[in-house]
């Protein structure tokens, strides 16, 4: 539905698209090889034809005569067919190939990117739907840009030899379409970029609406929404139709050079057949094939107009993702992605392995101060977490218990004061020898599509055997590990979820044998028994490692050497 | 509310719009048709040199149909995109007049990323449809008419070829395009849900799995389902040529054909010489707009999957109908809460084959407060949905005497308020997000029941107050928060009679206790049904009922994700 202004040439912008994607160059060279054979079959196609209607019409032949011309005429249009074929089969391909690219690329640098700036809905949206929408632009766009390279010059070089004056009535026309584009489109580019923003925001609205639609119905606001909605959709279609009456002012221009030069092709070299500057057969011969080429020089350049309009939208998903691209990584999250591409998901293969702790630390915080932007820093905090103890943080909700943990991770920097293992600040430690030491069960924990079991390995970085699985799931009462779960949750309920999770940590400290265990709420959506079952079995666990967690149930402060308040 | 004359007035604009666009557009290609086709006659007459006096209405014609298309596609493209938008206002309302009937447990458990997609994706696709699908059809098919009866008063013979070939390359073209596409297809738009959601947990897991040292096994597990989408993708590469290629094939038999009837007929004598070149380039001028019906076709299959899922949510039973001609909702005539009796209640959940509570009895008094305790899975949400009138009831659930199916849904709920601790927070002010309770609500009304629900100390450290924009989904709220502002938002509401589901779920004990102490004291003289599954504090409620699963071994159902579709992650 985004239709927007058609850019003429390939700026920067797509040179880098180009650069991005393996096998793009390769596939522009194929892409070229096919446009040349085909400006072949259009030039040759056009003599064939004017040949032929002058052979008979001026020359007086008939069908025994022209016969194989008219059998070469037949082979050299269904050769155009099939090259078509061949390209459009190409192109697409080679779409897939370098939307998957762009997306793994992309997904391999948000991992890397710092949480909690970006909207995860959004975001996943874009990588799918929006690049996605690329398809018209790699495997329509682009192959009539390269055809339209190529073709004109081609067919003006014919038109000059068969007969100057149109060529150069066709050379005159042809600089204007790019030329009006490129005022235009820069006239709109600033209303096309906006565009994209009002789409998603319209977007999140509604899914925002949908998600929330139980409370809506609750409240008695549903049907209320429905006057919204029509509000927000009419003025998305008013600020599009603007754009609109501007933006298909390109294509007007384009449609008028080509139809216009061909009736002053006709009208010229009409005028000259009358006056007897083209006469006889070869005569009549010129005149038809100038007048049947004429339309073809202009054909990519519309085809390529045409399709911009549909890749618009997927050229500003593409910057976007570029934006990803270009934002610096998280600390402690590997190196910079460089070289190929492809192996960007290798974080683990790193040259230095630091060694992760060997035993219980005491963890200090001193005089430390998290804060969120546009809220009031959280009140100054020093604590100290005694090693090989179990320490529970039973401070009021949102006095920053979750940050904490986070912050002992590394992904949550203090503004003030230090944090401290053994003594030795975060800061001059390595962190990914700090997250090997620690095993950690946020509040939400993550699932991903597959079984239980899956959900579980997903803590260790090596594959888990079976026995230590399906003993960490027994200790956790989780549910069976042959249970599919999809990412997102469905089939768990929050109960299920919470113990995969308390599984997944429990693997964790049994196999990598951390010496740190942190809990978020580990037992907020559990009943009181299966609470009491998973505390006891979560006992041996606690030995000799130094333990905090987040939590105001009773049972779990029961099992505290350390309660802390603040 | 758009009253039925007047929507039926709306929709025949939008299809008389839509049909100015396809003659529009067909005008546009007729002149195209007519410049090719009078160029080559003028050519061909100025060739046998008459008076240039002869030729002024070839010439001139010709510019008059060079300038056309150009000005005509214009305007199509303006009246149909007009059209289109307009319809698509229309679509995106009807889809939510129906989600509003369904929810939320009528709504098959869709998660929410693939909820988005349909509503985002599929409306939009029917959009497509009409663009790109009908009206190039439509405008194709009178262009290859008129070129029909043109060729055919030409030269019969040719007419024929040109109505076969045309014939042909509108079918097969399209035909085999569709064909070899629409498995392929369904098959790409499972995939992207599944992507889109496995993409979606990898980003809000993030931090879970880089701690973990395992993002690299998650991004691969998400990184399969984008191999998967390509393959299905590089499938659909082939049927787009292989369309193309027969399209491009019969035009290579038409124009063939074309001056293999017309070589012998101009040498016979039987066709003017003079038409031979019309004859021979009409047939590329006529095939232009078919050429283009393989990418319509594909288009249309596409949006065919679309509007399959959208009339999947059209046709979708509402799980509670509202009564034919319902009951004034009058419980209690005195005012004030009205005296409510359950007897034998039986709830099941659409589609699940055994109920989630069966045979509750609960008798509540006006103004009592009341715990219904029980472990997970035991229906405490199910009683919940069906106080509210979500859910359709066997046995006796009477309010004031009379059954709730007798009355219409949103009568009940203007008695009855829910608090659910996965109410929703939406992405918007948190003034926005209270005042949805009531729209009347003044800002100290606002401030005060903010108070009430345990949100002094947050609301004090906000540096915006009530102006606060909550993030997407309240992610800049912790869970906590995010009960005690839907609480607050209850207390707004200020409903006779309030289900609390699991108020204190994210609370610490004393922030908990404080919370429904301030809670039941603000409600007192309302009747309170507070849900829980550990035991209140004292002097909270009135007394504790329990509930017991109906079946033997629990099995935690996913009835929170059925009252939310708010992701979880």
């Amino acid at each position: 539905m985004t239709q927007l202004a058609p850019k003429p040439a390939a700026g920067a912008f797509d040179r880098r698209l180009l650069h991005r994607a393996r096998g793009a160059s390769v596939y522009i060279g194929v892409c070229a090889a096919l446009g040349l054979a085909q400006t072949a079959c259009v030039v040759a196609g056009a003599w064939l034809i004017a040949s032929l209607v002058a052979g008979a019409f001026a020359g007086g032949e008939d069908l025994a005569a022209l016969g194989p011309r008219l059998v070469a005429l037949a082979a050299v249009l269904a050769a155009r067919a099939l090259l078509a074929s061949v390209q459009e089969a190409a192109a697409n391909r080679a779409a897939a190939g370098v939307k998957s690219d762009l997306r793994r690329q992309a997904l391999a640098r948000l991992m890397r990117l710092p949480s909690g700036t970006r909207h995860s809905g959004e975001t996943a949206n874009l990588l799918v739907r929006g690049i996605d929408a690329l398809d018209a632009y790699f495997a329509r766009y682009l192959p009539q840009l390269v055809l339209a390279a190529i073709v004109p010059a081609g067919v003006l070089v014919v038109m000059l030899i068969a007969y100057p004056p149109a060529a150069l009535i066709v050379l005159v026309t042809l600089p204007l379409i790019p030329l009006f584009g490129i005022l235009i489109g820069h006239y709109t580019k600033a209303r096309a970029d906006r565009q994209w923003a009002v789409t998603s925001r319209l977007a999140h609205h509604f899914a925002d609406l949908v998600a929330g639609l139980p409370t809506l119905k609750a409240f008695g606001r549903a049907a209320k929404q429905t006057g919204a909605i029509e509000v927000t959709t009419g003025e998305y279609r008013r600020r599009s139709m603007s754009l609109l009456r501007v933006a298909f002012c390109s294509a007007l221009v384009l449609e008028l050079a080509a139809s216009l030069s061909v009736a002053v092709v006709a009208v010229t070299v009409g005028v000259q057949l009358v006056d007897g500057g083209l006469a006889g057969q070869a005569g009549l011969q010129t005149a038809l094939l100038v007048l049947i080429l004429a339309p073809e020089a202009y054909l990519p350049l519309r085809n390529a107009g045409a399709h911009y309009h549909a890749s618009a939208e997927g050229l500003a998903a593409a910057e976007r993702v570029f934006a990803i691209l270009a934002e610096p990584t998280e600390e402690g999250t590997g190196p910079a992605e460089a070289g190929e591409p492809t192996d960007a998901p290798a974080l683990t293969s790193a040259p230095h392995i630091a060694p992760p702790l060997r035993r219980a630390p005491t963890i200090m915080f001193r005089r430390t101060v998290f804060a969120y932007p546009g809220r009031d820093p959280l009140p100054e905090l020093s604590l100290t977490v005694p090693a090989a103890q179990t320490t529970v943080l039973t401070a009021r909700s949102g006095a920053g218990k979750s940050t904490l943990l986070a912050a002992l991770l590394g992904f949550r920097q203090p503004v003030g004061g230090s944090i401290a293992f053994d003594g030795t600040d975060l800061a001059r430690l390595d962190l990914e020898a700090i997250r090997r030491s620690v095993s950690w069960l946020p509040q939400k924990p993550v699932l991903i599509d597959g079984t239980v079991a899956d959900n579980v390995r997903l803590s260790v970085p090596h594959d888990a055997s079976d026995p230590a699985v399906a003993k960490a799931i027994a200790a956790a009462h989780a549910p069976d590990g042959r249970r599919r779960v999809t990412a997102g949750g469905a089939g768990l309920s929050a109960g299920e979820a919470a113990r995969v999770g308390l599984a997944r940590l429990l693997l964790r400290a049994d196999l990598l044998d951390t010496p740190v265990l942190l809990l978020d709420e580990p037992t907020a959506h559990l009943d009181t028994d299966t609470e009491r079952a998973v505390l006891e079995s979560f006992a041996p666990y606690r030995e000799n490692r130094t333990v905090l967690i987040a939590s105001h149930r009773d049972a779990v402060r029961a099992i505290a050497d350390r309660e802390v308040d603040w | 509310m758009v009253s039925r004359r007047s929507y039926s007035q709306w929709r025949n604009t939008i299809a008389l719009r839509l049909g100015l666009g396809a003659v529009l557009g067909a005008l546009a290609q007729l002149s195209a048709l007519g410049l090719l086709a009078v160029s080559a006659y003028l050519v061909s007459r100025a060739w046998e040199q008459p008076p240039i006096l002869y030729l002024m209405v070839a010439i001139t014609s010709v510019r008059a149909l060079g300038i056309g298309r150009g000005v005509l596609r214009y305007a199509e493209r303006l009246t149909s995109h007009d059209a289109a938008f307009r319809g698509l206002e229309r679509l995106r309302v009807a889809v939510w007049r129906k989600l509003v009937r369904l929810a939320p447990a009528g709504m098959p458990v869709w998660r929410s990323g693939d909820l988005q997609a349909r509503l985002v994706d599929d409306v939009d696709g029917t959009g497509d449809r009409w663009l790109r699908g009908t009206l190039p059809l439509t405008a194709a098919v009178i262009t290859a008419v008129v070129a029909v009866v043109l060729q055919t008063a030409i030269l019969p013979a040719a007419g024929a070829v040109l109505a076969l070939t045309l014939l042909a390359a509108g079918l097969a073209g399209p035909a085999l395009a569709s064909w070899s596409s629409r498995f392929a297809l369904r098959a790409t738009a499972a995939e992207r849900g599944e992507l889109t959601e496995n993409v979606r947990a990898c980003l809000h897991g993030r931090e879970e799995l880089v701690a973990a040292g395992t993002d690299a096994v998650a991004l691969e597990r998400a990184l399969d389902g984008d191999e998967r989408l390509r393959r299905a993708h590089a499938r659909i590469a082939w049927s787009a040529g292989l369309g193309q290629c027969a399209g491009l094939l019969a035009m290579a038999a038409a124009v063939a054909g074309a001056l293999w009837t017309g070589i012998p007929a101009v040498a016979a004598g039987t066709l003017d010489g003079v038409l031979l070149a019309c004859l021979a380039l009409v047939p590329l001028a006529a095939f232009e707009p078919v050429l283009a019906l393989p990418a319509a076709a594909q288009q249309t299959a596409a949006a065919k999957e679309s509007g399959r899922r959208l009339v999947e949510i059209t046709q979708a039973p509402d799980p509670r109908p509202d009564p034919v001609e319902p009951m004034e909702f009058e419980p209690n005539p005195l005012g004030g809460p009205p005296y409510i009796e359950i007897k034998r209640l039986s709830v099941a959940w659409p589609g699940a084959d055994r109920p989630a509570i069966a045979g509750f009895d609960l008798k509540i008094q006006p103004g009592e407060r009341v715990a219904v305790m029980g472990p997970s899975g035991s229906g405490k949400s199910t009683l919940a949905a069906a106080l509210m009138g979500f859910l359709p009831y066997e046995g006796s659930l009477r309010f004031g005497g009379v059954e709730l199916a007798e009355y219409d849904g949103d009568d009940v709920r203007r008695t009855v308020g829910l608090c659910s601790q996965d109410a929703h927070v939406f992405d918007t002010t948190l003034a926005e997000n209270l005042r949805l309770a009531r729209t009347g609500a003044t800002d100290d009304e606002l401030v005060r029941a903010l108070r009430w629900a345990g949100l002094r100390d947050w609301f004090d450290g906000l540096d915006l107050g009530l102006a606060t924009r909550l993030g997407e989904h309240g992610r800049a709220v912790s869970g906590g928060e995010r009960g005690r502002i839907a609480l607050a938002r209850c207390l707004i509401a200020d409903r006779e009679v309030l289900v609390l589901d699991e108020p204190d779920a994210h609370l610490d004990a004393a922030t908990a206790e404080r919370v429904l102490r301030t809670a039941a004291a603000a409600l007192e003289g309302k009747t309170a049904i507070i849900i829980t599954h550990r035991p209140l504090p004292p002097g909270v409620v009135d007394r504790t009922v329990h509930l017991r699963p109906p079946v033997p071994t629990p099995r935690d159902a996913p009835l929170s994700s059925l009252l939310d579709l708010a992701p979880r992650g």
